[in-house]
């Protein structure tokens, strides 16, 4: 029992011992990503073709999860001309338009987008509890399904890994510094400020940085893949028309798309750059919500400020925000 | 006969959205030589989804200075990453005392300039040995020193090289407007028995002559060449290959199936 404080680790100098902390908890860090990819072992599948019509609500949810399938959604309606963002004052809503929308093919996600959106909202409340990214969640599942079937998204055995690795690094760093706590009080030190700050920012940094797996390297290397096919739609939203001049191919919008591959921060400077900005702006006041993606290059992008789970929460994760700069990856 | 289009980044997002009605692509080998890792990515997403053939531009197979042997290694690789059935090159040269024109420029029809092809052609053959078709081009000067027509001398080019031809209808149809013979004749005299693959598209007139600019639509006069070929000739496939002042896609699609009609 004496050697449990009177060994080489407990007596180690405070100096000393923070240095070794801080390498302990930089260590994890360095192993977490790593261990994190060889257990993915997706990459050696072969990558899914390109689908003829592909569906950008899919996309957007391998690409940023639930809140990125719900600012899709809302673009979409908002190009049908179903909702409209109204400004007043700095606030942006989305506001319900007067148009027929029996008159309009609309997909049943998009019905149920616009039936929460029957009233003025504000875009923060698209992901708020019980805000349509929560409602959404049932078309969100059969999308986790489907993708966790093509191996593009981790599956639950993968997730849980890989989260119950994060748990014990996190437990390991607690751990660490208990004992050393213990230890200097055991030896009559008190002096343990630092060793409890580097602790604190220690175990914070991990559970920001440490993510389990979302997006698996197949899933990766397929959003890459569907970047390269249609880098080209980022000029066609530049010159993009109002929705109905603009032709939709093959059953697919090609704007709508683009956001689904891209994220909304491609309308920037477009004809719906509005959309863009009040979905930014709802990011920029709701950084401890759940909103994330089209704002990924606004540098709004934090884990907790992502969606459902997994990789950096969603938005953030995988494929690295889509095109919005990679900045939140 | 499959019918295809010449590839074009500009094209490229609304070639996957269109992808079951596209046969087959053809790219310029060019832009795959010395690659950035972006367009090497591109090329691997197009293998996946497409069968590809690559069209050459500077194999220069009608210098006599020889195939430069630095451009066929890397146009060897190029063909054993894709796999083609065949791969194409034009009939003429873009290479003179180490200079590259920049040009795809006519060689004079003669029994020297038919040897040089042999030479070159024989020396692309032991290093790729995928089959080798060769495309006629437009001109704007004929030169006195010919000695045979440009269908002999594409005759004598393919029997004896044993090359399949991939016969440029809309060049055919310009050099016959812009020099004033009959198409049907010239083709009397072509080889198109070995005819494997056409292009087509539309030019535009500059003054009194027509300028292959790859730049409009396949006017019906260009049709009516296309189709008389493909009733007399085998063709394994077509590409419309539009280079600049691109339409909607919708029209490009609308040439494919027409393409494709006159093929049936």
């Amino acid at each position: 029992m004496e050697f449990l404080f009177d060994n080489p680790l407990a007596n180690l100098k405070g100096p000393m011992f923070l240095a070794l902390y801080a390498a302990f908890i930089f260590t994890v860090l360095i192993a977490y990503p790593i261990i994190k990819f060889l257990l993915d072992k997706t990459s050696k599948l072969s990558l899914p073709t390109i689908p003829q019509n592909p569906d950008a609500y899919e996309i957007a949810y391998l690409r940023g999860g639930a809140n990125e399938v719900a600012r899709s959604v809302v673009f979409s309606l908002r190009q049908k001309d179903l909702v409209k963002i109204e400004t007043v004052g700095k606030q942006y809503f989305i506001a319900p338009t007067t148009a027929n929308k029996t008159a309009q093919l609309i997909a049943p996600i998009e019905q149920a987008a616009s039936d929460w959106l029957k009233f003025s909202r504000e875009p923060k409340e698209v992901f708020s509890a019980s805000g349509l990214a929560e409602m959404l969640q049932p078309y969100c599942d059969n999308y986790e399904r489907n993708l966790q079937r093509k191996q593009l998204l981790a599956d639950e055995s993968l997730q849980n890994t890989t989260s119950m690795l994060k748990a014990f690094a996190m437990i390991s760093i607690v751990l660490l510094g208990l004992y050393k706590f213990i230890a200097a009080l055991n030896h009559g030190r008190s002096n343990v400020l630092f060793l409890v700050l580097v602790g604190i920012i220690g175990l914070i940094v991990v559970y920001f940085f440490a993510k389990p797996t979302r997006v698996t390297k197949l899933g990766k290397s397929y959003l890459a893949q569907l970047e390269t096919a249609f880098d080209r739609l980022r000029t066609q939203v530049q010159s993009a028309k109002p929705a109905a001049q603009s032709a939709t191919f093959a059953g697919v919008d090609p704007i709508l798309l683009s956001v689904g591959i891209f994220g909304s921060s491609i309308l920037a400077g477009s004809i719906y750059n509005d959309h863009n900005e009040a979905f930014q702006k709802s990011q920029a006041g709701s950084w401890s919500g759940s909103s994330c993606g089209s704002g990924c290059g606004s540098s709004s992008c934090s884990s907790s400020s992502c969606s459902s789970g997994g990789d950096g929460g969603s938005s953030c994760g995988g494929g690295g925000c889509g095109g919005c700069g990679g900045g939140c990856s | 006969m499959k019918v295809g289009l010449g590839f074009r980044e500009q094209l490229k997002s609304d070639i996957f959205l269109h992808q079951n009605k596209i046969d087959f692509l053809e790219i310029t080998a060019d832009h795959y030589l010395d690659a950035s890792p972006a367009k090497l990515a591109e090329l691997d997403l197009l293998k996946q989804h497409f069968s590809l053939i690559p069209h050459g531009l500077d194999l220069s197979l009608g210098s006599a200075e020889g195939v430069d042997e630095k451009y066929l290694e890397k146009f060897a690789a190029l063909v054993e990453s894709v796999q083609p059935e065949w791969f194409s090159d034009h009939i003429c040269f873009t290479k003179s005392g180490g200079r590259n024109i920049g040009h795809l420029a006519p060689v004079p029809y003669t029994h020297e300039a038919l040897a040089v092809f042999k030479r070159n052609i024989s020396r692309v053959k032991r290093v790729i040995k995928t089959p080798l078709i060769l495309e006629n081009i437009t001109y704007m000067v004929q030169f006195p020193s010919s000695e045979m027509t440009e269908s002999e001398f594409i005759k004598r080019l393919c029997d004896d090289n044993d090359c399949g031809l991939l016969l440029d209808v809309t060049n055919l149809y310009i050099n016959s407007v812009n020099f004033n013979f009959d198409w049907r004749k010239r083709l009397d005299n072509m080889p198109l028995e070995r005819v494997v693959q056409l292009h087509f598209v539309g030019g535009h007139s500059h003054g009194n002559w027509l300028i292959d600019s790859h730049a409009h639509q396949t006017p019906n006069e260009i049709w009516e060449v296309f189709k008389e070929v493909c009733e007399r000739s085998n063709v394994k496939g077509a590409i419309l290959e539009r280079d600049e002042n691109f339409p909607p896609f919708t029209e490009i699609l609308s040439e494919l199936e027409t393409a494709r009609s006159f093929a049936a």
